[in-house]
């Protein structure tokens, strides 16, 4: 078996019964006893599971279940215990917020300037060295890389300390960005945006008839993720043209 | 237990605060010795960049549209039998979550609605005031126009929920185009040049997908984020000059159908293009170029662009057999010549009347090139022609089994036929109801029960009527039930004999919100 069967497999595994595979896997299974065998068994394997009954739960499980819960001794020691339990969770999660608060500001006070100057012109210090460096406006810079700078000083050994540069932290409620300032590159999310979307409405069940006296009942799921049709279109309707049609 | 746990938190809160706030300020530190002109090492990203121009839309489609897509789906519908207590005609019933691609201007938007089709062809005037009566029943629960803009909303990054306008389709690559009614919170991240596409590139997928439900959430909202997957750029389809007319991607940890429709984006977030189909662990992504096109096409147009048609049939000649190009008449030489070369489209058939057979092109011509440019594939075949759009003049070079020299051939292109649903229906509903929909309608039979809740004893549902046909010019709307047309059943057989001459009109017995009402509905002239 080499990385292709794992493929192959893997598109079996992973395709509806109905759906077809792709070409290059069709094409595979024609040479490869080992992947046809593994097909057939996954085959056989979703059919058999495919033709059990859906097992019921009588009309008044909800009910019985509910009342034999509300009855058991032991469940109800289990609430009072499970109330302490709670509370217990509760205190940690409190204790665990404030050492990360705690631990946030440390954070920010370790990366406060070093050295702040009282001129607009911040630089940042080359090295120990009194070598003058390049002005700011050097056009090998990027516009907003801090470089060693004299200008504006008296003193020509004099070099004027740059604070440290520091990350934007966002501090809205928004997820929290940082931004690479060194080009225009795309910002950095921390945190995934979730949001809720109405969909109280009722799904879609109607009973069709074919015209020949027999009926059938189709349910329609009251949401749907990307571009596929809820329901199968015909070739008529479907909006773009099939292969090799111009 | 209380008083502990008091106790431990006071304590956590003594030492966590003494370590923050009671800290001595930080000693200055040695300044990193950093080169003058080096730059700043950038930061590392720590998590995935952000892609403010990929939002979520949510297209929500009322009973009324859910029948019409009923009636061009396969599921051989010729009648409602029975319906859900809680139906209401004008209600939402289903809601289709897709990705859209916000472009650069953060209004226009570009998405892959896969039930656009069962909307109004828009701009649609409103057809002629009939009497309406008003009931207070809710099962019509009319809200506005029937023939108002589809109900579109875009949801951004920063979760803003805003109204969309649908401008349109694109027949060529199937994208809708909307406006939206406000900004995006955040500006959309540039679309990436197509150069920049190359085998082995990396892609991320994104794509809305349930999420999973927060805690005191309460009934009736479902949560959504913006889910993802990562794959490479395994084959790219180049369409002469470096342009990219499609690509593909694999590699991704799963991918299904419910793929298609979302924005693939690279590594900093910028837009790659949006994904048209998935095959198997592939998925093949339209480029941003394309994108562009489409919005551009509709936006010039402000309405839906048609597919540009040519009228034939064919593949490209590396899918014959040299024994099967000899069916149409080349010789065995030329024959093997094509199909080693691998270039060009072998026509297979031409429709009737077709811009195919008004140039005289035939079937087992080759098609080599179209505007001097050579076609190496059906993909890059189709990516000129949509390039190229309806309503334009190309030229092809073509080589014929009769003819050693290579011909040119001028095409004019025209738009596709198959411009209305109403038209691809026909097929559909019957010769029963294939009167009705050359009358520009399309109608779904009501049994007595259920009729009963229109307030009619049994008939012909409309769920959709052509702006500009002789129905809507009268006022037939969609939600209607025809009864009978001059007096002859609507579930009988209908057919032109019940206009008495082309100058009388045929009357509608139609049931409008429980009331009865007649119609008067002139015969269409031929052209229609």
């Amino acid at each position: 078996m080499n990385h292709i069967c794992n493929q192959v497999r893997f598109e079996i595994d992973e395709k509806d019964l109905t759906a077809a595979l792709s070409s290059s896997a069709m094409e595979h299974l024609r040479d490869c006893s080992e992947c046809q065998e593994f097909q057939n068994k996954e085959t056989r394997l979703r059919q058999i599971v495919g033709s059990l009954e859906p097992v019921n739960a009588p009309p008044d499980f909800d009910f019985r279940l509910r009342a034999r819960l509300a009855n058991d001794p032991t469940v109800a020691s289990y609430r009072s215990m499970s109330a302490v339990r709670v509370w217990r969770m509760r205190s940690a999660a409190v204790a665990a917020m404030l050492l990360i608060f705690a631990a946030t500001i440390y954070m920010i006070r370790q990366n406060q300037p070093v050295q702040e100057t009282s001129g607009s012109d911040q630089t940042m210090s080359a090295s120990n060295d009194t070598t003058p460096a390049k002005p700011a406006e050097a056009p090998t810079a990027p516009p907003d890389v801090a470089v060693a700078s004299n200008a504006g000083s008296d003193s020509p050994t004099e070099v004027k300390k740059n604070v440290r540069r520091r990350p934007l932290i966002a501090t809205s409620k928004r997820p929290i960005t940082t931004w690479e300032p060194s080009n225009t590159a795309a910002p950095v999310l921390s945190i995934d945006q979730t949001f809720p979307i109405d969909v109280s409405q009722p799904s879609f069940k109607v009973s069709l008839d074919d015209g020949r006296g027999s009926s059938r009942t189709i349910s329609v799921p009251t949401v749907s993720f990307g571009s596929r049709r809820v329901l199968t279109p015909t070739m008529a309707s479907n909006q773009l043209a099939p292969k090799g049609d111009w | 237990m209380i008083l502990k746990s008091f106790s431990f938190v006071a304590l956590i809160v003594v030492v966590g605060c003494s370590s923050a706030l009671g800290q001595t300020p930080a000693p200055p530190r040695e300044p990193m010795p950093v080169s003058p002109v080096s730059p700043i090492p950038p930061i590392q990203p720590q998590n995935r960049a952000t892609t403010p121009q990929v939002v979520t839309v949510l297209h929500r489609l009322n009973g009324l549209k859910m029948f019409r897509l009923l009636l061009h789906s396969e599921q051989g519908v010729e009648g409602i039998a029975s319906l859900d207590n809680t139906f209401t005609l004008m209600d939402d019933v289903h809601t289709n979550v897709i990705a859209g691609l916000a472009l650069e201007d953060g209004e226009t938007i570009a998405a892959r609605l896969p039930e656009v089709d069962v909307e109004f062809t828009f701009p649609v005037p409103p057809p002629p005031r009939t009497p309406t009566p008003s009931t207070p029943d809710p099962f019509f629960s009319y809200r506005g126009s029937l023939f108002q803009s589809p109900d579109l909303t875009v949801i951004d990054s920063e979760g803003k929920k805003m109204i969309a306008r649908f401008i349109g389709v694109d027949g060529a690559t199937g994208l809708s185009i909307l406006k939206l009614s406000g900004k995006l919170t955040a500006p959309a991240t540039p679309m990436r040049d197509d150069k920049a596409i190359d085998i082995g590139t990396g892609v991320r997928l994104l794509g809305p997908e349930q999420a999973p439900p927060r805690r005191f959430s309460g009934g009736g909202s479902l949560f959504v984020r913006m889910g993802e997957s990562q794959g490479t750029v395994s084959f790219v389809t180049f369409a002469g000059k470096g342009r990219v007319a499609r690509f593909k991607a694999r590699g991704f940890r799963s991918l299904s159908s419910a793929n298609v429709g979302g924005v693939a984006v690279n590594a900093r977030g910028e837009t790659l293009g949006i994904v048209d189909s998935v095959e198997g662990s592939e998925a093949s992504i339209l480029p941003s170029s394309s994108i562009r096109g489409a919005a551009k096409r509709v936006l010039a147009r402000q309405a839906s662009v048609p597919k540009p048609w040519l009228g034939v049939k064919g593949n490209p000649v590396g899918f014959f057999e040299v024994s099967q190009m000899q069916q149409y008449g080349w010789e065995v030489a030329r024959a093997n010549n094509f199909v080693q070369h691998h270039w060009g489209i072998l026509v297979t058939a031409i429709a009737p009347n077709s811009p195919a057979a008004l140039a005289e092109l035939k079937a087992g011509d080759v098609i080599l090139k179209m505007n001097d440019e050579a076609i190496q594939s059906a993909e890059v075949f189709s990516w000129m022609l949509e390039e190229a759009g309806p309503s334009s003049n190309v030229e092809f070079t073509v080589a014929r089994p009769e003819s050693k020299a290579e011909e040119l051939v001028k095409v004019a292109l025209t738009a596709s036929p198959k411009k209305t649903m109403a038209i691809a229906t026909t097929k559909l509903t019957g010769p029963k109801n294939r009167w009705l929909v050359n009358q520009g309608l399309e109608v779904i039979a009501l049994r007595r029960l259920v009729a009963e809740r229109w307030g009619s004893s049994s008939g012909l549902l409309i769920v959709y009527v052509e702006p500009g046909s002789t129905a809507f010019e009268a006022g037939l709307q969609p939600g209607d039930v025809i009864e009978s047309i001059n007096g002859n059943p609507a579930l009988g057989p209908i057919s032109d004999v019940v206009f008495a001459n082309s100058t009388t009109p045929a009357n509608f017995e139609v049931v409008r919100k429980k009331q009865k009402m007649v119609v008067s509905v002139a015969k269409p002239s031929k052209k229609n």
